[in-house]
């Protein structure tokens, strides 16, 4: 036999699916059949039509062949009541219905391909939506937990808490950076301290050694590990349970590593590699000023999320009136503890987005819907004169009802398939391309639930629309239709339907349109925006020194390290914050906050406070209101000198120039302007300043290794991060150096959000246009050909070619503004839905309002165009000739 | 049992058989130049068409069993095939002449 390829291949590949008798006998001959057929179609659309027809026709004959072979019924066929077999009936509808398909291959390509798109794009989106928003998270009763928000905790709140009568089980954690050596190469990872209940509270299972147990809480020096740490760094070692690692400088033992099915819930943040024992013996715990604990319960049984929200706002006001210093805000407001469930919690930030994103593919699914429904609409009118031919040569009006449904159902069914398809696709699309910080993205699967209600949305609409015609039959236009022959008529009502589709479709597309708009021009301005400081040029190190005794010794290493990092050749200077700006703009606690006082005042102001090396200013090229940076040998002065922003100046002494001298004070510590940097962008572009306190390094109160190293270079090449690392190394050579890049990167992350949504609404608006392009020129090219001997004898009798052109051009243009009109309305209702998503451009808009609508405008004026032309072009003797 | 109706693709096929024997992409080709391409049969169902008018003694087989030599399995019409049709063909014109002059006094009113 000889090998065949491309789609005889196929063939034969599906011939294999007929019963083994059937493929015995006839199998080759089938398939030298095909083949020939295959041969002799010419053109794409003769190969279409074949490929419909041979498929369809092999898929139809494959199940009667096995109905046959296992019923044994095949003889029923050439008997004569074979009609009363409802199995044949239907069977002969399903193969008329591929043989009606086959004969208008566009047709049904494209109604498949539109519905294939609406229902994969849905099934897409409502599937993230679903797992991510609407899914329980992966705990033992997660219904029943929460967190305890506005802010981190104390060890003091945490352990009160523990007494609460509505709550059975609570867990803490603190999550921060480390230094991992004792391995190949020392490592920057994750680590969580967590209480005793956590693993518990979250169903955490070991997949080797033990988790955590009491004992272990007394002595706090063992580590669990992450299953994926435990890959990475120990390369699963079997025998890693035992072994001592160092974290942070401290010797450790690693007792167990958790299963890798465990999901770190994500309230808390993610990416933990290593897990230790809170040590409440140490004095950060009892310390008021030291809120770093994240904190979740579960529910006690019987009781409620709202006897909990009681119990702990009572709490709330009795530390108030205990700590009024503290816990009393400056508005007479007290520090509250709000109890949210953790589903909420977790999803908090992305709902509205992908909620967003949902409304806006259900608008797309809209429009392809109404385009599917025009194909069927533009169909079945041309099918009225056949369908009324077979009911008056006596076909019964269920059995054109049955044939008009199983074509609806074909070209469901069709659409539902490619939908299927094109939704794992999606599926796998998303998870490359959606901005980091999507909860649970790495589980995603399209979800089965989803996709038949996806399907079943394809199913109505072409149900719905495909039995149009059997419906106008039905009521009794059988004769009118036949009477009026080829010219083929469409009622008024049929006509004003179809316009309706387009309006419809217009107006939901300048929707989607307006919304790219809106978030295009909010990208923009969000990159237009002024951060207060120099990005280009500046290359970035976070790091992360262990062993940190004290401030004192914070800025002697970060001295260090900034000095050699100055001596590698093409940096023309270094400096070092805590932070550096943009660094935290995806969340997570940027720098130390503490409220900070005049020395009079005894109320606070949450501010954020910023130890800075020297050369800060200078480098990020932070522009003064007032003052200058402190000189360089002043650290020692007493009160130590200090840079505040315009926005604490203000809130402190009403003005810049008015804070200069001024002394402000946190905790134990007293400092003294000496100069008012204007606000800037640090944490984001989008995010007001807040008010914030620079000081030197050394003026730090308490140890910590964190540090963002930053240089200032003349030009970047290929080797620049080698040779930073190895300076960072020259001096500190035990410590990971994980991350080199420019803050222009940061940056650029930091509007990753804004960019990923605009492109994809741009896409859908892009689409949207092409829909309503692609609707609106059939509905015209469809009125023009039906009205072509109206048109011929107008022509005829003197009109004008040119005056026919603009009739049906204005024709086109009327339709499309009538929806602009109503689309704009739609578009200021949704708009607002987006606003809290928007910088720096208003939800109505009236330029991006506009702007959508002349787009939407100047596309429909093309769509239309074409017909006109064609409608201009009539030939009036053969368009009266062809009657 | 008196009269056995036909489905229009049997009659096609058997109509083309009369014509001389075929084999299956022939028998595709006259029927689709019979109906001026309005009826395209697809090589699935056509074999299990031409399986069943075997099996009833309509058509038979020619050159049926040598397929090792990689000829082709041609078919031709028999007698009963051929009175089959025939009848079929009067009952049909029958029907049409009644069925004519309704249609077109439905068509002018």
């Amino acid at each position: 036999m000889t090998r065949r390829r491309g789609m005889p291949a196929a063939y034969r590949a599906l011939l294999r699916l007929m019963p083994r008798a059937v493929r015995e006998q006839d199998g080759a001959e089938i398939e030298e059949t095909f083949a020939e057929v295959w041969t002799g179609a010419r053109g794409v659309r003769g190969r279409l039509r074949t490929f419909v027809r041979a498929f369809g026709g092999l898929a139809v004959a494959i199940v009667l062949e096995w109905r046959d072979n296992v019923f044994g019924t095949g003889r029923q066929q050439a008997a004569p009541h074979r009609g009363r077999n409802d199995m044949d009936a239907m069977i002969r509808h399903v193969r008329h219905g591929v043989r009606s398909l086959a004969r208008t291959p566009s047709f049904a390509l494209s109604a498949v391909l539109l519905l294939g798109l609406g229902v994969g794009s849905v099934t897409t989106i409502f599937t993230v939506v679903d797992h991510v928003l609407l899914r329980p998270l992966p705990y033992p009763e997660a219904e029943r937990l929460f967190e305890v928000q506005n802010g981190a905790h104390t060890g003091l709140d945490f352990d009160t808490w523990d007494q609460f009568r509505s709550v059975e089980m609570w867990a803490a954690a603190s999550i921060d950076d480390a230094s991992l050596t004792g391995v190949a190469r020392p490592q920057r990872v994750r680590q969580a301290l967590i209480s005793r209940d956590f693993f518990t509270l979250f169903g955490g299972r070991p997949a080797l050694g033990r988790l955590f147990v009491a004992e272990d809480f007394r002595t706090a020096d063992g580590v669990v590990l992450s299953a994926g740490t435990w890959e990475r760094l120990f390369g699963a070692d079997p025998e890693v349970a035992g072994r001592t690692i160092v974290v942070n400088g401290e010797p450790r033992v690693v007792i167990g590593v958790l299963s890798p099915e465990f999901q770190q819930p994500e309230a808390f943040g993610s990416g933990v590699d290593v897990w230790r024992p809170i040590d409440r013996t140490e004095d950060w715990y009892g310390d008021r000023s030291y809120v770093n604990l994240s904190v979740a319960g579960r529910i006690a049984a019987g009781t409620s999320l709202e006897a909990v929200d009681a119990e702990m706002q009572a709490y709330a006001e009795q530390r108030a009136r205990d700590f009024p210093d503290r816990y009393v805000l400056r508005d007479g407001r007290i520090h509250d503890l709000p109890i949210v469930p953790l589903q909420e919690a977790t999803v908090g930030d992305v709902r509205q987005g992908l909620t967003l994103i949902l409304g806006a593919v259900t608008l797309l699914l809209l429009i392809a819907c109404t385009n599917v429904a025009h194909l069927f609409m533009a169909r079945g009118i041309a099918r009225i004169r056949e369908m009324a031919t077979r009911r008056a040569l006596g076909a019964s009006m269920s059995m054109l009802t049955m044939q008009l449904l199983v074509e609806s159902v074909l070209i469901g069914a069709g659409g539902a398939l490619l939908g299927v398809a094109l939704a794992i696709l999606g599926v796998r699309t998303f998870q490359l391309l959606s901005p980091e910080g999507l909860p649970r993205m790495a589980t995603l699967a399209v979800d089965v639930r989803v996709l038949l209600f996806a399907i079943t949305l394809a199913l109505v609409t072409s149900l719905l629309f495909g039995l149009l015609p059997a419906l106008r039959l039905a009521g009794g236009h059988a004769m009118a239709a036949l009477q009026r022959g080829g010219r083929g008529t469409e009622s008024r009502a049929a006509h004003r339907a179809r316009a309706g589709l387009v309006v419809a479709e217009v107006a939901l597309s300048l929707v989607l349109v307006a919304q790219a708009g809106l978030l295009l021009r909010s990208f923009a301005a969000l990159h237009a925006q002024e951060l207060g400081f120099r990005t280009e040029g500046i290359w970035t190190l976070p790091l992360n020194l262990s062993e940190m005794k004290d401030g004192e010794e914070y800025a002697r290493r970060m001295e260090a390290v900034r000095a050699a990092l100055e001596t590698v050749p093409g940096v023309r200077m270094a400096s070092f914050g805590q932070t550096m700006p943009l660094e935290f703009t995806g969340g997570g606690s940027c720098c130390w906050t503490t409220f900070s006082r005049l020395t009079a005042d005894e109320e606070g102001e949450l501010t954020r406070m910023h130890p800075v090396g020297p050369g800060y200013f200078e480098m990020l090229e932070l522009s003064f209101l007032a003052g200058a940076p402190w000189a360089a040998g002043s650290e020692r002065v007493q009160p130590t000198p200090i840079v505040i922003n315009e926005a604490l100046a203000i809130r402190f002494f009403g003005s810049a120039q008015a804070a200069v001298n001024r002394e402000i004070s946190w905790g134990d510590a007293t400092g003294r302007v000496v100069g008012v940097a204007a606000d800037n962008r640090h944490y984001g572009h989008d995010q007001p300043a807040r008010p914030s306190l620079y000081m030197h390094a050394a003026a730090v109160p308490y140890a910590s290794g964190r540090a963002h190293m930053g240089v200032l270079v003349d030009v970047a090449d290929d080797a620049l991060a080698e040779r930073l690392r190895d300076a960072v190394w020259s001096v500190e050579p035990d410590q990971p150096v994980p991350l080199v890049r420019p803050l222009e990167e940061w940056a650029a992350d930091a509007t990753a959000r804004t960019r990923f949504e605009s492109l994809l609404f741009s896409v859908f608006g892009a689409v949207a246009l092409m829909l309503v392009a692609g609707g609106l020129y059939g509905t015209l090219l469809y009125s023009v050909g039906r009205r072509r001997r109206e048109l011929g004898i107008r022509l005829a009798l003197g009109d004008a070619p040119a005056r026919l052109e603009r009739r049906v051009l204005s024709q086109g243009l009327r339709t499309a503004a009538l929806g602009g009109a109503l689309g704009l309305a739609g578009a200021w209702g949704f708009g607002r839905l987006l606003q809290s998503r928007l910088f720096g451009v208003q939800a109505g808009d009236p330029l991006t309002l506009g702007g959508a609508l002349a787009v939407l405008l100047l596309v429909t004026a093309a769509a239309s165009w074409l017909p006109a032309r064609k409608a201009a072009g009539t030939d009036p003797m053969e368009a009266l000739r062809a009657e | 049992m008196s009269q056995t109706i036909l489905a229009p693709r049997d009659l096609l096929i058997l109509s083309a058989l009369v014509e001389g024997e075929l084999h299956g992409y022939g028998l595709i080709k006259a029927v689709e130049a019979q109906t001026q391409a309005r009826v395209e049969l697809d090589p699935a169902n056509l074999y299990r068409v031409l399986r069943r008018m075997r099996a009833d003694g309509w058509i038979r087989e020619v050159n049926g069993d040598d397929g090792e030599d990689g000829r082709r399995r041609t078919y031709a019409i028999t007698a009963r095939g051929r009175s089959i049709l025939r009848s079929e063909v009067e009952r049909l014109e029958r029907l049409l002449k009644q069925v004519r002059p309704a249609l077109a006094d439905g068509g002018r009113t």
